[in-house]
């Protein structure tokens, strides 16, 4: 019989205001209770992840790299070792699968995928794995991992170490011990503010996650953050969010064509976006913004005069714009930052006047804090 | 509130403005890179473009050379994306 070592509830504390959702068999808080609270945590102090749920998938085997390399969409065959990176993982229709973290370490790779897509990313790989030259294991089960994004990040992640944090560049990590524990520390994040990411042994996530949030200093607070208030500090700086992004739109249309090196001959997904991009977009995706007292919705139409040109895909509120800030799919021709169109509150038959933006729609903060 | 014949107008004028941009970047820098494939929002530093601070440099000249407009090297928020440079070109000229 199997051990039991799955977390499944959260590492954090779960209280009557908490908003959770059940992904994938895990339990994912999407708002511990004060939305506004978590959302300044990432932008002004540090914010405190729980990323337990997301898929892990490790390779191992006869050279990992030449496996994967004609998988995902970036080149990563003169990758050096302990660099991690972001790419999207396309079937042969050029289809968005998943969108990828993945660490290259000497004898292995260990991907890190949405809580949801673990199943297709794994089976995938297993499907293209026909000469058996790699071993590929899904071990989300047997870590957790706890990520902390903020101005003052940096402060909290030097505790882990023994050198200067300055010295870890972004997209970088390196294994070393907490406690006793192995771990796998990385530089890496998705809001533009400092941010880190550790992997530790499942049994050991809740004392990791305690210790993270205990550590406060004199200039910032240590706060746990939902879902909710990562994915608004996300759509802040563009960071892709594929769950919005790519429902019913191909990477052109989702303007993600900078997650993807079209010079790699060996890709799998070339052919297809190829054919794609000889046919053409005619609708792209851009952030709008309009006040905090309307209402949009997914689905809601965009139109300029009476003319329909585009749909609302996304709507959060941002804090620090003081403005709700969304995504529209819309017609290429008006598919430009810098104007003003209308949009329909369908349930409400109310318009609203919103303003196409250029991102980032917020300056992280740690732009201009240096780590000393 | 514009028409749409002059919104289409003044959409136009701003894809004409960050096509410009694209091919700028592109030749003054030597990028490998067809310029249709920079979006106006990416990154255009760090694992965007994958721009440095010496680019940067080079950027700053080439920004002057064809808008005759300067920017600041404490300005980082321009070089943020397509879209935020050609805010701040429109912003400028408009002064």
């Amino acid at each position: 019989m199997k051990t039991e070592k799955v977390r499944k509830q959260p590492l954090g504390d779960i209280s009557e205001k908490s908003v959770v959702e059940n992904v994938g068999g895990y339990q994912i808080i999407e708002c511990y209770g004060d939305l506004q609270q978590e959302y300044d945590a990432l932008r002004s102090q540090v914010g405190v992840l729980d990323y337990s749920a997301n898929g892990k998938i490790k390779i191992t085997g006869n050279d990992p790299i030449a496996f994967l390399n004609p998988l995902i969409s970036i080149d990563i065959e003169f990758m050096d070792i302990e660099r991690t990176n972001f790419a999207l993982i396309l079937n042969e229709e050029a289809q968005v699968i998943d969108l990828i973290t993945f660490y290259h370490q000497e004898d292995y790779i260990w991907i890190e995928t949405s809580p949801d897509k673990r199943k297709d990313v794994y089976e995938w790989l297993v499907e293209k794995n026909t000469d058996q030259n790699v071993e590929i294991e899904d071990v989300t089960e047997n870590y957790a991992v706890v990520g902390f994004e903020g101005p003052y990040a940096w402060k909290v992640g030097q505790t882990f170490l023994d050198f200067d944090i300055s010295s870890l560049p972004f997209q970088s990590f390196v294994e070393t011990t907490w406690e006793g524990e192995e771990i796998l520390f990385a530089r890496t994040g998705v809001t533009g503010e400092y941010g880190y990411k550790l992997l530790i042994d499942a049994t050991a996530g809740s004392k990791l996650w305690q210790y993270v949030l205990e550590q406060k200093g004199e200039e910032y607070v240590v706060h746990p953050v939902g879902t909710l208030a990562l994915e608004i500090t996300m759509l802040e700086v563009r960071q892709p969010n594929i769950v919005y992004e790519t429902k019913d739109l191909n990477v052109f249309e989702a303007c993600l064509e900078w997650l993807i090196h079209f010079d790699k001959e060996d890709y799998t997904a070339n052919h297809a976006l190829q054919t794609i991009r000889e046919k053409g977009v005619d609708r792209r995706i851009v952030g709008f913004c309009f006040d905090t007292d309307e209402t949009l919705e997914e689905g809601d139409t965009i139109f300029v005069e009476e003319v329909e040109v585009g749909k609302v895909v996304q709507v959060v509120p941002s804090f620090n714009l003081g403005k709700k800030l969304a995504l529209g799919v819309i017609e290429n021709t008006f598919a430009v930052s810098g104007l003003t169109l209308q949009a329909l509150h369908h349930k409400t038959d109310k318009q609203v006047t919103i303003q196409t933006i250029s991102s980032p729609y917020v300056i992280p903060k740690s732009w201009g804090i240096k780590i000393i | 509130m514009l028409t749409y014949e002059q919104t289409k107008e003044q959409a136009q004028k701003r894809r004409e403005l960050t096509d410009r941009l694209k091919e700028l970047i592109v030749e003054r820098l030597d990028l490998d890179i067809e310029p249709e494939l920079i979006t106006d929002d990416q990154p255009i530093f760090g694992r965007g473009l994958g721009l440095d601070s010496i680019d940067a440099l080079e950027l700053f000249v080439a920004i002057e050379d064809e808008f005759n407009i300067t920017v600041f090297d404490d300005n980082i928020e321009v070089f943020s994306s397509i879209n935020k440079l050609a805010d701040y070109i429109v912003e400028n000229q408009e002064e």
